[in-house]
């Protein structure tokens, strides 16, 4: 797997259930406390990453009617 | 008048799920009017064959070069130069990537830009750094977001050798003072390179006065096809080495030498995008019938009127410049609670377009450098972009979308 994706699954590992602005917030923490592995992480396409990983399976993707989407880990408890 | 032209754009007429597209992505690319359409189905139905110095002169032939050589003068005309100063590029970035591959730097040569510069007026000045040891500088702007004139005579010296600048920002339409930084950097014998990607589609940009060395623009931002254009004073054509090359660049060759055209041809190697050519002269047609005086007042009462309504959200923080009165047709926004973000850009651009057919640009905009420098990198914003087929009530069913979004996040749903 590709070193973003895992980085995504290590951060809904810690979150649990995010929606993108957390997960940003998150990636912005990280990166100012000087976790340079995160650095990979931009803005652009995280969003479509992490729609390619729901598709995967990696993680789930809950769309609310209205709301932004919600990703969750599925590893949960094991 | 809107709907005239609007009639123009069958984009315009189609629907999803009974509603139609509210397009408001034009700072990446603009729709395109039948005129466009027809024209370059005209050379794809009559004459699709090829052209350039020295190859086939037949019917066909001729007739392609008749057709992009009249596009060329629409296009040179458009911006009151001459023909010749005119180069078919593929975009913006390549009309750059071409200036600052054949600009004869020398090792220690400055190169200024602002610190807001789309990746395509930075990353060849990085490149360029390692490959050539030029050294690239950067004018910080003001904290109101302004460009600071004082701070750039500063930097200024005999080794600058070009300063390439954004004419009009794609973040938030703010526009720099060129006339002043063409001025002072001629003071300084420096060339000039303006990125007009955001500025020659959207007002009148007129060469002559501005006595810019070099402009380039992309014609798929101005309701043509994807082709982009460098103008460049002919003398300082003539003094650039080369870019790429091969047929087309050259009157004779040996095994050893080749002996090259004079500018524009020099720089335009091999077979080209005929059909894109014919189509931007199309495109500048049709916006010298609409008159560019007009496409910005038009644009401007639009970003006026978005502005006035998201004021009325505490929760939407518009990017950029701080006096939005010096924003033109461009409005880049977060949705912020408090110092968070309430809902990421891209989450903004999927509702929107998810429930009204809003079509907007969310992200770093290719500013990368500057997101990074403002402590906002992995998130971005969402950008709306008008033109000239954009209306009152699609800034109306914008602002209702924002405000169910801001609605929606705020109750949990």
């Amino acid at each position: 797997m590709e070193n973003k994706k895992k980085l995504l699954i290590e951060i809904l590992r810690d979150l649990e259930e995010a929606k993108l602005a957390k997960i940003q917030e998150y990636i912005e923490e990280r990166k100012l406390s000087g976790r340079e592995e995160y650095g990979v992480l931009t803005g652009c396409n995280l969003r479509d990453i992490l729609i390619e990983m729901a598709e995967e399976g990696l993680i789930d993707r809950i769309v609310p009617e209205w709301g932004a989407p919600i990703y969750v880990y599925k590893n949960k408890g094991r | 008048m809107i709907s005239k032209f609007r009639d123009d754009f069958a984009s315009l007429r189609r629907e999803r799920n009974g509603k139609p597209p509210v397009y408001l992505d034009n700072g990446c690319m603009t729709l395109k009017p039948r005129q466009v359409i027809e024209s370059i189905n005209e050379y794809f139905e009559r004459y699709p064959a090829c052209s350039g110095y020295g190859r086939s002169n037949h019917w066909f032939s001729q007739e392609v070069k008749e057709a992009t050589e009249k596009a060329r003068e629409k296009v040179a005309g458009f911006i009151n130069s001459l023909p010749e100063e005119i180069v078919w590029t593929k975009n913006t970035t390549e009309g750059i990537n071409l200036v600052a591959s054949a600009f004869p730097f020398k090792k220690g040569d400055i190169v200024i830009t602002s610190d807001r510069e789309h990746n395509s007026n930075l990353v060849p000045w990085i490149k360029l750094s390692r490959v050539k040891g030029i050294v690239h500088k950067t004018v910080p702007s003001t904290p109101e977001g302004t460009f600071d004139l004082e701070a750039f005579e500063d930097m200024l010296s005999p080794d600058v050798k070009l300063v390439s600048m954004v004419h009009v920002s794609n973040l938030d339409g703010y526009t720099l003072p060129v006339e002043e930084i063409i001025k002072i950097s001629h003071d300084y014998s420096a060339r000039v390179l303006l990125d007009g990607a955001q500025s020659v589609p959207h007002r009148k940009v007129d060469i002559k006065s501005l006595e810019v060395d070099f402009l380039a623009f992309s014609v798929h931002k101005m309701l043509g096809p994807s082709i982009g254009v460098l103008y460049g004073n002919y003398d300082e054509l003539k003094a650039l080495d080369t870019f790429i090359v091969g047929g087309d660049t050259v009157s004779d060759t040996s095994y050893t030498k080749a002996v090259f055209l004079p500018p524009p041809q020099k720089f335009e190697a091999g077979l080209q995008d005929y059909a894109g050519q014919i189509g931007a002269g199309a495109a500048v047609d049709y916006l010298s019938k609409v008159r560019m005086e007009r496409v910005e007042a038009h644009e401007s009462r639009l970003t006026e009127l978005l502005i006035e309504k998201l004021s009325a959200f505490p929760e939407v923080k518009i990017a950029g410049v701080k006096n939005t009165e010096l924003a033109k047709g461009i409005i880049s926004f977060r949705i912020m609670d408090n110092n968070r973000l309430l809902i990421a850009p891209s989450d903004i651009t999927e509702l929107l377009d998810r429930h009204y057919n809003i079509m907007l640009r969310a992200g770093d905009l290719c500013i990368h450098s500057w997101f990074n420098h403002m402590g906002i990198g992995a998130s971005g914003v969402a950008r709306a972009s008008f033109y000239i087929y954009n209306t009152r009530e699609e800034i109306e069913i914008l602002a209702e979308g924002i405000e169910k979004i801001i609605e929606a996040e705020k109750n949990g749903k």
